[in-house]
């Protein structure tokens, strides 16, 4: 069988190719001359081309795994994170792809209006290049949203509320985008299928005319090269390739070494500072400098205007050559573009990364989606959807409920309310601690809606040796953990030596006598927090100075519970 | 042919080849990261492998001789999703005069359609592909001794087990015996029985 094989494989290929013709379209190919020479220039539209087939092949593997439905999307990511074989390298290579993808794309863009490409007889080219390019947009805009967690969910209600503020067809385009007046479970059938299948398609049929009109019209050589032409294959054929596999190695490495971010479930009821991904950043800045009813101008008329201006880039372009100094009234005003766009890119990137108050809401979120995540881990998602994850855990329950029912009035570190006290540290010996010094700041009950404004005065007086073992004291009695227990006795000693204090507030777990201030035995603990929660204006609270709502009604005493669970966290803020 | 002909047309090829591979390179390992992904589900089944059992009823609701249908609700977990509600599948259960019970899995071991049962509650049959099957799950045969219909095993028995619901109820009365049965699901279409 010596020689066999090769002479079997070679008869399959001439057969193939006598019915095919194979053969002969694949050398028309690798014959098609380059003009001027193999360049690496010319490399930008094979690494796109490249780009886009893996971001094919990725995004195919991915729908075996996704469920694009708004109760399991984001379950079936995080399944495919955790459980299955290769599934986090999958995600990350089909996102850091489309990253990848888009900055390539800008290069190819650059390149082309550098050498003039969009010059006759390529205009038709240029602009099916164009239209490619929106088309991508358009993929990553959609495919942020799948996944389904906070980032994606608010980022895709910025974009379609933008959609929305074109006048005259912006409601009806976002109702035919959604499936409906507002986002819900036909919305993500919808962004599934443009991500998935029309746009995909759309951008298959016009990378295939832009590569079949490349191939009739060639690439465009320098002004100055020689005249001379070279076939594409090996020389231009071998750049091509190492573009292509550099393109991917970026990918890749960027894949493996930053990982793809997931958030915690998409939550309409939860505040989230929505950003888009940074090639929208652009976008997203010129949006914060133009306020109000110029709006219009930032979402539809620039962006309208550039599109418009590249359209007829060939038109205006007048220049006989496509030398570059004889183009320099095109290829300034579009590199200035291109800079301004960069410039507002990076400023929203810095504001963000100079903002101490975006960064701690970031990493509120980020903890927010390890703690989602685990929990998904642990109990699988209930077929509620991952939103009602948290009922699982009673902190996480807790603070939910805490921000929907307890944070117009309670601020926590100076975030929410401010009429009532702010319950960062609470129950810890420095709370009260600092509560002894002088309970009318307004980080106690130093508001002018609160419950008892002046009612109380600084018992600073006893001296801080005092007023640390009492502190101690009440920690203790509020459950705090890794209390000293001797401060605790001789604080205790502390309470019963002062009498004075008695006169005010008593300690016996029944209603004080006066009606109007709290009894202090098991201040702040779980069991006083739930009598306060269901009654606040009970003699043993604060009687008839009571402005804090009753919660028996609000909410269920499971809800209530999970508050107090969440509460009881606030003393390590 | 000279050897330095030889030489530039191996270092041609060489180059050639190499330039397909790094054109080739992007698909061919996205290919591979995502064909693993999906073929690892095969061996990721044995995950669930732990015997579980459904809860069907109380023990004083099952009629001795005659089998009743009831739903399987395992709670178990599907991917990503748990639901408690969930029905996993079905099952004939029956009490015995022991005080034991009977249970079979409802799909026929031919190709897994859900058999009927008589009107009595006494025999089985296959509405897809006719096999027949007696009270205790035995293939029927007809009078030539020939089994009836296709399937390749009798009817698949699930475990059953008494448990106590451990809390009396609110009128004291004592806590309840109830019925439960395994979850399982087999291999169709094979003569030796097989849980998947």
């Amino acid at each position: 069988m010596g020689s066999a094989p090769e002479s079997t494989w070679r008869r399959l290929v001439r057969g193939l190719d006598e019915r095919t013709g194979l053969i002969a379209g694949i050398r028309s190919f690798a014959d098609s001359p380059v003009p001027g020479g193999a360049r690496w220039r010319y490399v930008f539209g094979s690494a796109l081309l490249s780009s886009f087939v893996t971001q094919i092949v990725t995004g195919v593997f991915l729908a075996f795994h996704f469920s694009p439905t708004l109760n399991d999307a984001w379950g079936s990511i995080v399944y495919l994170e955790e459980k299955v074989a290769l599934g986090r390298e999958l995600r990350a290579l089909h996102h850091w792809g489309a990253n990848v993808m888009v900055g390539v794309m800008i290069l190819h863009f650059a390149q082309v209006v550098l050498a003039g490409a969009y010059k006759r007889p390529r205009e038709l080219n240029w602009i099916i290049g164009l239209a490619a390019g929106g088309l991508v947009l358009m993929l990553a805009l959609t495919g942020y949203l799948l996944p389904l967690d906070e980032r994606g969910y608010y980022a895709t209600q910025v974009a379609l509320n933008i959609t929305a503020s074109v006048p005259g067809v912006g409601p009806s385009a976002v109702s035919i985008l959604q499936g409906g007046a507002r986002f819900g479970v036909e919305s993500m059938s919808r962004f599934y299928t443009l991500h998935a299948m029309v746009l995909p398609g759309a951008l298959a049929l016009l990378v295939v005319l832009h590569v079949v009109f490349v191939h009739r019209l060639k690439v465009t050589a320098p002004f100055s090269a020689a005249a001379t032409n070279e076939p594409f294959w090996p020389r231009q054929a071998f750049r091509d390739a190492l573009a292509m596999s550099a393109a991917f190695a970026l990918t890749v490495v960027l894949a493996l070494a930053v990982g793809t971010p997931l958030l915690a479930p998409a939550d309409p009821a939860r505040a989230f500072d929505a950003r888009p991904e940074w090639y929208f950043l652009p976008l997203f800045e010129l949006l914060k400098l133009l306020e109000g009813d110029l709006l219009l101008v930032g979402t539809v008329v620039l962006p309208g205007v550039a599109a418009l201006a590249l359209v007829l880039l060939p038109w205006l372009d007048r220049a006989p050559t496509v030398a570059t100094r004889s183009r320099l009234r095109v290829i300034i005003p579009v590199f200035f573009g291109l800079a301004i766009a960069a410039s507002l890119g990076a400023k929203a990137a810095l504001d963000d990364a100079n903002s101490p108050e975006y960064q701690r809401r970031m990493s509120d979120a980020h903890r927010a989606a390890e703690r989602a995540r685990a929990l998904a881990k642990q109990g699988g998602i209930p077929p509620s959807g991952p939103t009602h994850l948290y009922e699982n855990d009673p902190v996480a329950h807790g603070e939910r409920l805490f921000l929907r029912h307890c944070r117009d009035c309670h601020a926590i570190a100076g975030d929410g309310g401010r009429s009532a006290p702010d319950l960062a540290g609470y129950r810890s010996p420095k709370w009260y601690r600092e509560f002894f010094r002088d309970p009318n700041t307004t980080k106690y009950y130093g508001h002018e809606e609160s419950v008892s404004k002046g009612a109380m005065k600084s018992i600073e007086k006893l001296g801080d040796e005092k007023l640390v073992a009492l502190a101690a004291f009440f920690a203790r009695g509020a459950e705090m953990r890794g209390v000293d227990e001797g401060t605790a006795k001789r604080g205790e000693t502390v309470w019963k030596g002062e009498s004075c204090m008695e006169l005010c507030h008593t300690f016996s777990g029944a209603a004080n006598p006066s009606g109007n201030v709290p009894d202090l035995k098991g201040h702040g603990s779980r069991g006083w927090l739930r009598g306060f929660l269901v009654a606040p204006g009970d003699a043993r609270f604060f009687g008839k100075r009571n402005r804090m709502p009753s919660f028996r009604d609000k909410l269920s005493s499971a809800e209530r519970d999970a508050v107090i669970e969440f509460v009881a966290t606030l003393h390590e803020k | 042919m000279t050897s330095g002909e030889a030489n530039r047309v191996t270092r041609r090829s060489f180059i050639g080849w190499f330039t397909l591979l790094l054109g080739a390179i992007p698909a061919i390992g996205a290919t591979a990261v995502g064909a693993v992904s999906i073929v690892g589900s095969v061996f990721r089944r044995a995950a669930n492998g732990a015997q579980r059992f459904a809860r069907v009823g109380v023990v004083r609701e099952f009629k001795m001789g005659s089998y009743r249908r009831v739903e399987l609700c395992g709670g178990g977990a599907d991917a990503w999703r748990r639901d408690a509600a969930r029905v996993e599948g079905a099952a004939y259960v029956r009490l015995e005069s022991g005080g034991s019970f009977t249970a079979f899995s409802t799909r026929c071991p031919h190709l897994g359609c859900e058999v009927a049962i008589d009107d009595a509650g006494r025999a089985f049959r296959c509405p897809c592909h006719g096999s027949e099957f007696d009270a205790s799950g035995k293939r029927k045969r007809d009078s030539a001794g020939k089994i009836i219909g296709p399937a390749p095993r009798d009817l698949d028995p699930l475990a059953v087990r008494i448990a106590s619901t451990g809390e009396a109820s609110q009128n004291g009365s004592p806590p309840q015996q109830v019925v439960e049965v395994e979850v399982a699901t087999f291999q169709t279409g094979t003569s030796s029985r097989k849980r998947i």
